[in-house]
């Protein structure tokens, strides 16, 4: 009896310890309205927390192109926004904030922390890659070869010290020397909209394109196939990998709804009820519940669904448009 | 020379070297003045002549009438209240409004420039506490810098100003959280590189007649209200400037031929722009209507330089007027980020004829080409005819902007309703190319099979005096004192609409040769008939579209879609294109100076060493 009471205290305290240190905070990026114009008197628009339920709180500015975020893992306080007019900064999880860039760096799409070493972050422009090795005080241009005008998506090897990929319309660039120079891997032959790295199996990757669907590499990056069926010729905004189960993925883009594969990436099943908004900008599988996946809709706000897309339950921010959508550790 | 300078035993060294060298300037200077048959003068810039005080005193009391029409109105916003306190007028309606105003700030860009313009110009009658809840919003409320040339403008412009007002101040009391020095240099370093980039390149979002005065505003506010001499004297400058480019373009107060940007009211009737309201304040050259840009440039103590007047009113001899303009940034599908603009108008005191090049040099907005001619009242509009492709299309659009390809379209027809439209008037087509020489133009277009929108329209305004269809196909007007020809190389429809006819075809090879003529040059209307009738025309449309055509003038213009168009067999030369050149305005491309001239009158700004030389050649 007292063996079993010890266990059961061990165990109780187990589930404490790990709730208390690693639960994860839902974030999205929001554009609030449709109707949205620059100078028009718009509603709150940027960064929101979920709160549980419908309930969402609206952190820091009322930015209106908010693109990406990143959390430092080591300090998630610490938070850096990817956002039409530069770089945001937090450090005490969004009561203040301050535009770390000035007006060279311009249409932030996508920023990425480095959990490695995080003062080391990446962003991917509309002009380029920018990186800063002390988190924001400094920015320098890239050198990227051959020279993209346009990147969309960057991302940070989560095993490898120095190593980003990034994604544009030149197809996908790698850096290994913390960002001061990449180059252009073999991959897609299309402009790549997203690139996610499986956290619990490194090797494995996956990118969106713009009408050529999905892409996956099992080497690192180095390689990639293309996957086939009807997705292969949609635009996919936002893919995500199951960390739990790396078999399941999750793609969605331009009225795709979203597609679910089990068999790790070599079909592709579409899945367009349950929702009324079929464009779908970000996606992710919840990092603390196997299978749970999130959706972050063009037009009506977040869903999510604990059956891979069988049902969907609203979760609020009715009329918004999700740009972003990621977790990070309270 | 030796004898007029001043030694000074005691200088050290360095400035006794100094001082020679300026001895030395000076001795140079004098020697020019004696060698050459002008007279130089370095500073002051101005040069008075007998009309100079008439003109100033004509400039002062439109700005006593425009700032005086701002405070009496019983309403308004924030320029009212702006006019109201410089004035010292109804403070207490101007104060319980911005009170008002200042509850729920909006509008980014849009809300900083009104903002700062109560904050300096009303700045006496603003009460201590009034300015702490001012100042309080640059904490609280935060301004979105917006994504074109003219956002940054005004956006950099009230962030130089702002923190000039409050220099020492903490990121913590800054919405940005940058500290009002790192602002302050930011926006100075922005601003600089803004005038850098527009004097040797041009400006991108250039020559709109909708949005000029969102570049002046800025410009009239800096020069106003910026207590550094050497940004104050760049922002006269960049006024000067901005000014002479829509001055050596503009038909009573109109800005004729191809702009970056233009609405679909404003391509039609043209006086309902900024540039217009503008235009009246500064020359008069066209009727009154408030605009809140002029007002600013009103209470800014601005004044133009009697050059100026001269250049922007001045139309009794025709000429050529040319400019290297540049596209907005590029960011996908081009391998430039700044493509070349090159501009071509005809000036004459009846018409205008001016164009681009053609393609995709500006999104959604483009006007690349039209005839204007002059009439009694610029305000009743109608006074143009021109031809477009109405493109619409996502590569056009990402082009330019970051957004998503399949989202793009319809994010742009939320604020720009008739971009996706069939029947639109105003855009850019990349099928479209234009060639000018003198008041004669071609414009060709070769748009392939499956094109959204796959048309060619042409406006005709009811307005016009005469129209006839000759069996020869040639379609002859008139406008005003303008005798217009136009010959449409492909079949079309003549469709009706309210205001104007609708020239229509559906025909994706095709284009059309246009030859304008002063009615003064003719006897009579039949007679420039019979001319045209006479002038040398071959035109093709298979396997492209191409033209030969003889001018009027007697030029002979060669044009084939795809190839550089010829005058008189010799190739048109682009890359040698002036960023200013005609008889008013001289610039080299890359040169951050303009020349300005006018009857023997010469002012150079020169933005390499941030000075202005005006000097007058001496006429026999």
């Amino acid at each position: 009896m007292t063996k079993h009471i010890i266990r059961l205290l061990l165990f109780t305290i187990f589930l404490l310890f790990q709730t208390g240190l690693a639960k994860s905070r839902l974030y999205v990026a929001v554009l609030q309205t449709r109707s949205y114009t620059v100078g028009a008197p718009n509603p709150p628009a940027g960064l929101f927390r979920w709160e549980g339920d419908t309930v969402w709180t609206h952190l820091g500015w009322r930015s209106p192109r908010l693109n990406g975020i990143s959390t430092d893992p080591q300090n998630p306080k610490t938070m850096l926004l990817a956002c039409g007019n530069g770089v945001f900064r937090t450090t005490d999880s969004g009561q203040n904030w301050r535009i770390t860039t000035d007006h060279r760096v311009t249409e932030v799409q996508d920023i990425a922390v480095h959990p490695l070493s995080p003062n080391l972050v990446c962003g991917a422009t509309a002009y380029g890659i920018w990186r800063t090795s002390d988190q924001g005080e400094t920015w320098l241009s890239a050198d990227l070869q051959p020279k993209p005008a346009f990147m969309q998506t960057i991302t940070a090897d989560c095993s490898i010290k120095d190593r980003f990929l990034a994604g544009g319309e030149g197809g996908v660039y790698e850096t290994t020397d913390g960002g001061k120079t990449w180059y252009r891997v073999a991959g897609p032959d299309s402009a790549v909209l997203d690139l996610q790295q499986c956290r619990e199996h490194p090797n494995l990757w996956l990118a969106g394109t713009e009408g050529k669907g999905v892409f996956l590499s099992s080497d690192g990056g180095k390689s990639w196939r293309g996957a086939s069926g009807p997705i292969s010729k949609e635009d996919i905004y936002a893919v995500a990998i199951n960390g739990a189960n790396p078999h399941q993925m999750a793609a969605a883009g331009y009225d795709t709804g979203v597609f679910i594969s089990s068999d790790g990436g070599r079909s592709w099943r579409q899945i367009k009820k349950g929702f009324s908004w079929p464009t779908i900008h970000a996606l992710s599988f919840d990092p603390e519940v196997n299978g749970r996946l999130y959706i972050g809709t063009i037009g009506g706000g977040v869903f999510r669904s604990d059956d891979l897309g069988k049902n969907w339950q609203r979760l609020g921010l009715p009329g918004a448009e999700v740009w972003d959508l990621t977790f990070s550790e309270e | 020379m030796i004898k007029n300078l001043n030694l000074n035993h005691n200088l050290t060294p360095p400035a006794l070297a100094l001082a020679l060298a300026h001895a030395l300037a000076r001795s140079l200077a004098l020697a020019l003045f004696l060698l050459f048959p002008f007279q130089l003068f370095s500073t002051p810039p101005r040069i008075p002549s007998p009309n100079s005080a008439k003109l100033h005193r004509a400039y002062q009391s439109r700005c006593d009438s425009l700032i005086d029409f701002y405070a009496n109105r019983p309403n308004g916003g924030y320029i009212e209240i702006a006019c109201k306190l410089y004035r010292g007028k109804d403070i207490p309606w101007a104060l319980a409004k911005l009170d008002t105003l200042m509850q729920n700030p909006s509008g980014d860009m849009f809300w900083m420039y009104p903002f700062i313009t109560v904050t300096f110009a009303g700045h006496d009658n603003l009460p201590v506490e009034v300015q702490k809840r001012m100042r309080e919003l640059w904490r609280t409320y935060t301004p979105y810098r917006g994504d074109t040339e003219n956002h940054w403008c005004m956006y950099y412009t009230a962030m130089y100003l702002i923190t000039q007002m409050y220099p020492n101040e903490p990121g913590e009391s800054w919405f940005n959280g940058r500290s009002s020095q790192e602002n302050h240099l930011e926006a100075r370093d922005y601003l600089i590189s803004w005038m850098d980039l527009t004097t040797s390149k041009g400006q991108g979002e250039f020559d709109s007649p909708d949005y000029y005065g969102v570049y002046v505003l800025p410009m009239a506010q800096l020069y106003g209200f910026a207590t550094d001499p050497a940004m104050k004297q760049r922002a006269a400058m960049m006024l000067d400037y901005l000014i002479a480019d829509f001055a050596a373009e503009n038909l009573d107060g109109l800005y004729v031929g191809g702009h970056s940007r233009t609405y679909p009211v404003q391509v039609l009737e043209q006086f309902q722009t900024s540039a217009a309201g503008i235009f009246w304040l500064l020359f008069g050259n066209t009727p009154f209507q408030g605009r809140g840009e002029a007002a600013i440039v009103a209470l800014s103590g601005y004044q133009p330089p009697e050059i100026l007047y001269h250049i922007a009113t001045d139309r009794s001899v025709p000429y050529v007027h040319r400019e290297l303009k540049r596209t907005r940034h590029r960011i996908r599908h081009s391998e430039v980020r700044n493509a070349p603009v090159y501009k071509y108008t005809y000036m004459f005191k009846d018409y205008a004829i001016g164009s681009l090049q053609g393609g995709i040099l500006q999104p959604i907005q483009q006007h690349s080409w039209d005839v204007t001619w002059a009439i009694d009242d610029p305000r009743q509009g109608y006074n143009t005819l021109f031809t477009l492709h109405p493109y619409s299309s996502a590569y056009e659009l990402t082009m330019y902007f970051p957004e998503e390809t399949k989202l793009m379209t319809e994010y742009v027809v939320r604020s720009k309703g008739t971009y996706d439209s069939a029947d639109k008037w105003t855009g850019s087509s990349p099928y479209e190319q234009i060639f000018q020489h003198e008041d004669a133009l071609i414009v060709l277009y070769d748009i392939p099979p499956k094109t959204r929108f796959s048309h060619v329209d042409g406006f005709f305004p009811k307005t016009l005096a005469k129209l006839e269809f000759d069996p020869s196909k040639w379609i002859f007007a008139q406008g005003g004192n303008a005798y217009i020809a136009y010959y449409p190389l492909a079949p079309y429809r003549w469709k009706e609409e309210e205001k104007n006819w609708r020239l229509h075809s559906t025909q994706l090879k095709n284009g059309a040769v246009v030859q304008v003529s002063p009615a003064s040059a003719f006897a009579s209307f039949e007679e420039f008939k019979k001319a045209v009738l006479s002038l040398t025309l071959q035109t093709q449309l298979k396997p492209k579209p191409s033209v030969l055509f003889t001018t009027l003038r007697g030029a002979t213009l060669e044009f084939a879609y795809d190839e550089t168009p010829k005058v008189n067999g010799v190739p048109v030369d682009y890359q040698n294109w002036p960023l200013f050149d005609g008889p008013f305005l001289q610039a080299k491309a890359g040169s951050r100076m303009l020349e300005m001239r006018y009857g023997g009158r010469h002012r150079l700004l020169d933005f390499n060493t941030v000075s202005v030389r005006e000097w007058v050649e001496a006429i026999p």
